[in-house]
């Protein structure tokens, strides 16, 4: 008996040593790599994915702001549901974590990889910082207060706080000064041949001053003494100033490359424009001033006019629908334009933030409104000369009018020239109120929308999401 | 490591077929009949030679022969009767009678590991359903024939798409995150059960989830391991149950050959409610002249369709007012499912060899037009012993499946079809539809609405969604008894399949005129090597065995594909034939090594202990922290044998109680911080491009943010049961209560995206389920030849969300309009949605009884919250079996109490109109009763306005934004399946060539009754089985009720 229990035990034993030097156990943890990744890479590689997911968000996810900016109107289906303030959960959430996640995570690892592997090359850092400071203000300008000192750290910070605007709006200036300071120095570092400019160092620093611009003159509005110093900087630093210079993501008829609003038409509407229309302040402005642009943005309406409708209606036989040639393949994602530079730039001189007087700014509008015009030579929609010359022609002397007069032709033009940009037009829209807006029918709203409510996801996930926020709630910089 | 596998196959399917030969051996024999103490002849009763390996079954009338000596004794025995044992004399002839007693609870329950225990020994709790189970109602999907029968366990059905499928999980979710699905064991060796589904709930389709390949014919028993002690052997694999399947083998001398055929026609078991009275338009008019046309119109709230309004219907004809109440039932075919099943077994040399080859082929037509689903199955078993030392098993399976036109449910895509057909105006006429396309082949004809709906039976004919699977497992065996007392196991087993998935939109498709296509291939298998040493033997009163063993199993994944858009020559799919591909891959590999133990001591076979340990290696886990140790002890006590209590009131009694903890490990390649090239950018309404852009690769960082610090998952479980036998065990019970406690869950928690990622892999939380299971058998009737047994199950389970860190809630699935199934610290798993505004007090706390509604008397959208728990308070099922002489009729109800589901079609059609509810006093402008208006300052008044129309009251009150008007209780009552049967007896069978003739009538899902949810069956899933979602539906195609019949031979 009790040999039989020693030979079985030894069998046993004997049988698990067996099975046992087959090295099950030895490799075990060596398979758990995944051949489809890599643990490392260079980082020029992170950069398509960062600026054309940002610029599909710009483009489709937030085709809606056209109607928030009233330039557009939504005849039926979701693009109704837009001009009516539904905005529908995906559309909040979608473009908040692909910029907070796809965009701003894969910038932050740029910097990590140059820093780690590629240390020399500074310039890369440079360029993800300009990206990062300007997805930052599309984040800012349509939720408002978001995060920013403690967002991408979830180490430290695994619900981030939420900073006010004048935080990250001051945030997105400095880093576009730590950006322009490095581009500035005479070093030997790589550059990535990026698809905005290609790797053109003085583009780039062109472009982070533009943006700087652009946020300090939402600054100026609230805290004018404050920022003036430093506008008058950047007015007399290199700016975007021609629309070769222009900071955009070029589309094209390459497939899959297409801008998306095109591939939109295109796969519900064979390629012609159907439930977008003109919205009603637009072309009122435009009809008003005899624009010759119409005809680029718009279709004449059956009785070969050209009429807007107010959001949220939905009679539209006498309504002029947006002109196709706007929603080409080809047509880019224009970040930071040159008219917008001079408009800006005009504004503050009129407003007196920086020198130069209503003359400086007549000089600075003109020059506006003739890259608006100009914008479309030698391609769809091209305004004939004698056209251009008869429009400017007929815009006053702004030196000859009061601040608030000069002001409003300004930002009238500075609205016009913003077609297609609905996230720039609406915000212009909320700093200068410079045109009437209504509020959309069957919308249940009091008030012009000023910003989306926060991503359900963000708040299911982070205990310092602010409650209570309404699409109604003005921005900081507003007054 | 595979060509040693494949070297070992081929060695034993040539050992094997050497052993078949020797079949037909001839020798004298005892003959007799085998009956029941109504004289009822007993089919399958295992007679065995005494002392030997020599053994027959008896077949359909009670009938045996073997051959064997004068003196020799035969033992006959059968589960749920008492063993007889007959000493041969001078008769060859030896009838006898089996009775029911307690003494014959002594059935053989397989456990983990394919380890055979007498069920009166163990210490936790089984449930165990037969061959006859999946024989009755012959099902295509072996998991929906246990729908009703078993304790402890929730089976969902997915709707009426043909091999859509069940989702089935064992004493509720343990976790938030990852899998809850049991495992599958197939005669030891775990296969899998994945979901088949291609894309997500945005119009994604479900082709079913893998244990559908399993031939019910081939199931002798399946058994539910249903806590953590029994499945312990499993290890990490082991704590969301395990279902263990074995599988018929020959018996019985010589050649069996058996055939059966089932032929059924479905229909679907509940179309929604519509109105009949008004046509499409708004506020009661439709007038073509000011504007209105059919693509664009409301559906249901025009003029009363007896107006005799004229419209332009969807294919361009002018058309007056006609109600057309037919017209989603003429939409929908008859399905029809033909299963056709063919066996062969037997043994040979005196039983030392058996063999069973087993076919089965199945074809459904669903109620889908064009939807369909055709199976094959090929087995074969076969074992054979060698000598008194050396035996061995094999299996093989091949499987092949091909599913058509699985239909898109959700939202977001253009094959959504029920919505499109749920909602077409009433007065609209099917015809109108055909044809669907133009001559050029891609011009869409009568869509529904040019902007974004296409005409149905464009999706239906036009647009294919289809998988193929082709699947082989099997498994070789062999047991070496060197000495007395002692064995040894080997096992390898092997489970791989392919699974080729298409689907289209055709050119012409609103939504993608230019056409895409979608291409992938799913390759997955697994191999698990067992070597398992048993000692066994027994000290005077001490039963003693002794097992040690080793496990390795892996498991890879690969899939690959291509996305293909803007056709050049329509139905070419082809990547040369498209203008952008966008082709992906995933791959992954996981590996587990187990070292285990199992002790087992019986004491005057009463009292038995059983201790199990188990430690694992995983692949998934850091190094270092990636192997955990596993106990369990499970202790039984029949006290009735104890105390030696022999009454005729009680007849058997046993308490059982164990306690376990096992684990989890999670998926491949959570640890290291990766960066993945990227093939595409994404778009939202179907934009999406493609990389390389302009020229350029792109890659990025991870989206879940990995850790290398993750532990395993523990999970406690504790359980206590009672086994109680009355009056001769005529009345048997079995109730278990149990509490489990999973902490440590390893879980991709959703981060603040503001993070820079959309979650992080952390170990977090608990969740506890507490449960009561009883099962119920009642022999009813026992009398001259009348039998009427009852079988009764219960089952309730609570999951109690016990910590979840600093998290309120955790999205579990999410869908649309921010409705969620999420998991609420200190709730069960529940659904959040939008509720309707309510007053709040001083307090800011929510007044539940004061809804509010706005300035026009419309309620209105407030917060998002908790609507209800998504799993039910308690299921029950009860079967009945009444047999009298060779008839039997048995039937199963199914009871679900409890839980809530979201409807879609619900909200679609009220919103439109169409349900037959919002033609109820269309006129009158009530006011909502019982809803207060918001003064503004703080307080409430009454409401008093009328609503300004039951259009607008109903387009608000329903609207897909406010989920709790579209949320309803889940409870229902199925009349589960029914079969009535009759099987010849000898004499009629004198005159036919066969052993054995049935014939039977069967329906499946035949009624539902005490719903209170309107218009749709309630049992739906929207998430399909692999995800933790439930209680929702969207846009699900109807589940279907089906009648036919079934004819089994034996020859």
């Amino acid at each position: 008996m009790k040999n039989t229990i020693i030979k079985a035990k030894y069998l046993f034993l004997l049988s698990i040593i067996t099975f046992s030097l087959n090295g099950c156990t030895d490799d075990i943890t060596d398979i758990n790599e995944d051949p489809l990744a890599v643990t490392s890479v260079p980082p020029y590689l992170l950069f398509p994915e960062v600026i054309v997911n940002m610029s599909s968000q710009r483009v489709i996810e937030f085709a809606g702001s056209n109607m928030h900016a009233q330039q557009w109107a939504g005849s039926g289906g979701t693009w109704l549901s837009r001009s009516r303030y539904t905005l529908g959960v995906p559309s909040v959430n979608n473009a908040w974590t692909n910029w907070y996640t796809t965009c701003l995570k894969n910038l932050s690892l740029v910097e990590l990889l140059v820093e780690t592997d590629y240390p020399d090359d500074v310039y890369i850092t440079a360029q993800a910082k300009i990206l990062e400071g300007f997805i930052y203000s599309n984040i800012t300008q349509v939720w408002g207060e978001v995060p920013f000192t403690q967002a991408g750290n979830p180490a430290e910070y695994p619900y981030p706080e939420f900073d006010s605007q004048e935080t990250v709006m001051e945030g997105i200036v400095t880093l576009m000064d730590e950006a322009i300071a490095i581009l500035e120095q005479d070093v030997d570092s790589d550059i990535v041949d990026d698809l905005i400019f290609e790797g053109d160092k003085e583009a780039w620093i062109r472009w982070a001053n533009s943006i700087k611009l652009k946020m300090l003159m939402f600054m100026a509005n609230i805290k004018p003494t404050e920022v003036s110093d430093r506008l008058q900087e950047v007015a007399n630093s290199a700016l975007i100033l021609t629309n070769e210079q222009e900071a955009k993501l070029q589309y094209s008829s390459e497939i899959g490359n297409e801008n998306p609003k095109y591939t939109f038409i295109n796969n519900y509407w064979g390629g012609n424009i159907n439930l977008w229309y003109a919205g009603k302040p637009l072309v009122d402005l435009m009809n008003d001033l005899d624009d010759p642009r119409r005809a680029t943005y718009f279709d004449l309406n059956i009785n070969g006019v050209y009429a807007g409708i107010i959001q949220g209606y939905t009679g539209v036989a006498y309504i002029s629908k947006i002109n196709v040639d706007n929603v080409q393949a080809d047509t880019p994602d224009r970040y930071s334009t040159a008219s917008e530079t001079y408009f800006l730039l005009a504004d503050a001189a009129a407003n007196g933030y920086i020198s130069g007087g209503l003359a400086q700014a007549n000089t600075w509008f003109i020059e506006g409104v003739t890259l608006s015009l100009d914008y479309y030579d030698g391609s769809l929609g091209e305004i004939a000369q004698t056209d251009k010359d008869t429009y400017i022609a007929s815009l006053p002397d702004l030196s000859t009018l009061t601040t608030d007069e000069a002001l409003d032709y300004i930002n009238d033009q500075h609205y016009i020239s913003l077609f297609g940009n609905g996230i720039e037009a609406w915000n212009l829209w909320k700093r200068t109120k410079s045109v009437d807006f209504d509020i959309p029918n069957l919308s249940g709203a009091t008030d012009v929308i000023r910003r989306y409510t926060y991503s359900s996801n963000e708040a299911a996930a982070n205990i310092n999401i602010p409650t209570e926020v309404t699409i109604e709630d003005p921005m900081w910089f507003e007054k | 490591m595979k060509t040693k596998i494949f070297k070992l196959l081929i060695f034993f399917i040539t050992i094997q077929f050497g052993c078949i030969q020797y079949i037909y051996s001839q020798e004298n024999h005892i003959t007799g009949k085998v009956i029941d103490e109504s004289n009822i002849p007993v089919a399958g009763v295992t007679v065995m030679i005494k002392g030997t390996r020599t053994g027959v079954q008896t077949d359909f009338d009670g009938n045996y022969s073997i051959k064997a000596n004068q003196g020799q004794v035969l033992v006959y025995s059968y589960l749920g009767m008492g063993d007889q044992e007959k000493t041969i004399g001078m008769s060859t002839k030896i009838d006898v009678t089996l009775y029911e007693d307690a003494e014959a609870l002594n059935e053989v329950v397989v456990t983990a590991m394919g380890i055979e225990r007498a069920e009166k020994t163990l210490g936790y709790a089984v449930s165990t359903v037969k061959a006859e189970d999946f024989e009755e109602a012959r099902e295509t999907d072996p998991i929906q024939a246990l729908q009703g029968k078993l304790s402890g366990v929730q089976i969902t059905g997915g709707g009426g798409g043909v091999g859509t499928s069940t989702k089935i999980t064992v004493r509720g979710l343990t976790r938030i995150f990852g899998d809850n699905n049991p495992l599958w064991v197939i005669d030891g060796v775990p296969i899998s059960d994945s979901n088949s589904s291609d894309g997500d709930i945005s119009g994604g389709a479900n082709y079913g989830n893998r244990a559908q390949d399993i031939n019910p014919d081939d199931i002798e028993t399946l058994t539910v391991l249903k806590g953590a002690s029994a499945a312990a052997l499993y290890g990490s694999r082991a704590s969301n149950g395990v279902i263990v399947v074995t599988t018929k083998k020959g018996k019985g001398k010589g050649a069996t050959i058996t055939y059966s055929s089932t032929m059924r026609f479905d229909n679907p078991l509940r179309l929604p409610d519509f109105q009949n009275s008004y046509g499409p338009g708004s506020l009661g008019v439709y007038n073509e002249a000011d504007g209105d046309n059919i693509q664009n119109a409301s559906k249901g709230w025009g003029p009363a369709i007896s107006s005799g309004t004229t419209y332009t219907d969807y294919a361009g004809n002018l058309q007056t007012f006609e109600a057309n109440p037919d017209l989603q039932k003429d939409f929908y075919d008859l399905g029809s499912t033909r299963v056709h099943s063919f066996s062969i077994s037997g043994t040979s040399n005196e039983g030392k060899n058996n063999y069973r080859v087993s076919t089965s082929y199945s074809s459904k037509e669903g109620i889908l037009p064009g939807s369909s689903l055709d199976r094959l199955n090929l087995g074969l078993k076969s074992g054979s012993e060698f000598s008194d030392k050396l035996s061995s098993e094999f299996s093989v399976n091949y499987i092949n499946t091909a599913i058509e036109g699985a239909v898109a449910t959700g939202a977001n895509d253009p094959n959504v079809l029920t919505s499109i057909i749920n909602t077409l105006p009433r007065v609209t006429n099917l015809d109108v539809f055909k044809p669907w396309v133009a001559d050029d082949g891609v011009t869409q004809l009568a869509p529904v609405d040019a902007d974004g709906t296409n005409n149905p039976y464009w999706i239906v004919n036009e647009n294919q969604r289809t998988a193929d699977t082709e699947r082989f497992f099997g498994n070789v065996a062999f047991t070496y008894k060197p000495i007395d007392h002692f064995s040894m196991l080997g096992r390898v087993g092997y489970d791989t399949y392919n699974t080729k998935y298409f689907r289209n939109n055709h050119k012409g498709t609103i939504g993608l005129l230019d056409g895409n296509y979608r291409q992938s291939t799913t390759s997955r298998n697994e191999v698990t090597l067992d070597y398992l040493a048993t000692y066994d033997n027994s000290f005077e009163d001490f039963d003693v065995t002794l097992r040690g063993g080793v496990q390795w199993n892996q498991q890879t994944t690969d899939v690959i594909g291509n996305i293909g858009t803007t056709l050049t020559i329509p139905e070419l799919f082809d990547p040369g034939n498209v203008e952008s591909n966008v082709p992906f891959n995933n791959y992954s590999q996981t590996r587990i090594f187990g070292a285990f133990g199992d002790f087992t001591m019986t004491y005057k076979k009463w009292l038995s202990l059983n201790a199990t340990a188990r430690n694992d290696w995983s692949s998934t886990l850091p190094e270092g922290a990636n192997s955990y140790f596993y106990p369990s002890v499970a202790l039984s006590f029949v006290f009735t044998d104890a105390f030696k209590i022999d009454s005729n009131i009680l007849s058997y009694g046993k308490l059982r109680g164990n306690w376990a903890n096992v684990g989890g490990d999670t998926s491949a390649y959570q640890l290291d911080y990766l960066y993945y090239p990227q093939s595409s950018w994404y778009g939202q309404f179907s934009t999406s491009g493609t990389f390389p852009f302009d020229g350029q690769l792109a890659f990025s960082g991870p989206n879940s943010l990995p850790n290398a610090t993750l532990k395993p998952e523990n999970q406690l479980s504790k359980e206590i049961g009672v086994e109680l036998g009355f009056f001769k065990n005529r009345l048997t019970l079995d109730a278990t209560y149990y509490k489990t406690s999973t902490t440590d869950q390893i879980i991709a928690l959703s981060t603040p995206a503001s993070t820079g990622y959309s979650s992080a892999w952390t170990n977090l939380g608990e969740i506890s389920n507490t449960g009561f299971e009883l099962q119920l058998g009642i022999k009813l009737i026992r009398a001259k030849g009348f039998k009427w047994d009852l079988n009764y199950n219960f089952t309730t389970n609570e999951t109690i969300i016990e910590d979840l860190g600093d998290l309120d809630t955790y999205t579990m699935a999410s869908t649309y309009n921010g409705l969620t199934v999420a998991a609420g610290q200190g709730e069960s798993i529940g659904l959040y949605g939008n509720r309707f505004a309510r007053a709040v007090d001083e307090n800011g706390n929510t007044i539940e009884d004061q809804i509010l509604v706005g300035s026009t008397g419309l309620r209105y959208e407030g917060n998002t919250e908790r609507l209800g728990d998504i799993m039910p308070d308690f299921t029950m099922g009860l079967t009945s079996v009444f047999s009298y002489k060779g008839w039997r009729l048995s039937t199963t109800f199914d009871w679900k109490e409890g839980g809530v589901l979201y409807s879609q079609t619900v909200s679609n059609l009220r919103t439109s109109g169409l349900a037959a509810e919002t033609a109820v006093d269309r006129e009158t402008l009530f006011v909502d009763p019982n809803t207060f208006v918001d003064n503004g300052d703080g307080t409430y008044s009454e409401n008093t306005t009328p609503i300004p129309s039951v259009q607008s009251y109903w387009s608000n009150y329903s609207a897909a934004r406010i989920h709790e008007s579209n949320t309803f209780d889940a409870t229902y009552i199925k009349w589960r399946e029914i079969a009535l049967s009759y099987s010849l007896n000898k004499k009629q069978l004198e005159k036919i060539p066969f052993n054995a003739l049935r014939f039977s009538l069967q329906g499946r899902n035949l009624a539902l009754f005490n719903t209170s949810i309107p218009h749709i069956d309630p049992e739906t899933n929207l998430f399909g089985s692999s995800s933790n979602g439930g209680g929702i539906e969207y846009n699900g195609l109807p589940s279907t009720s089906s009648i036919g019949f079934g004819v089994n031979v034996k020859f």
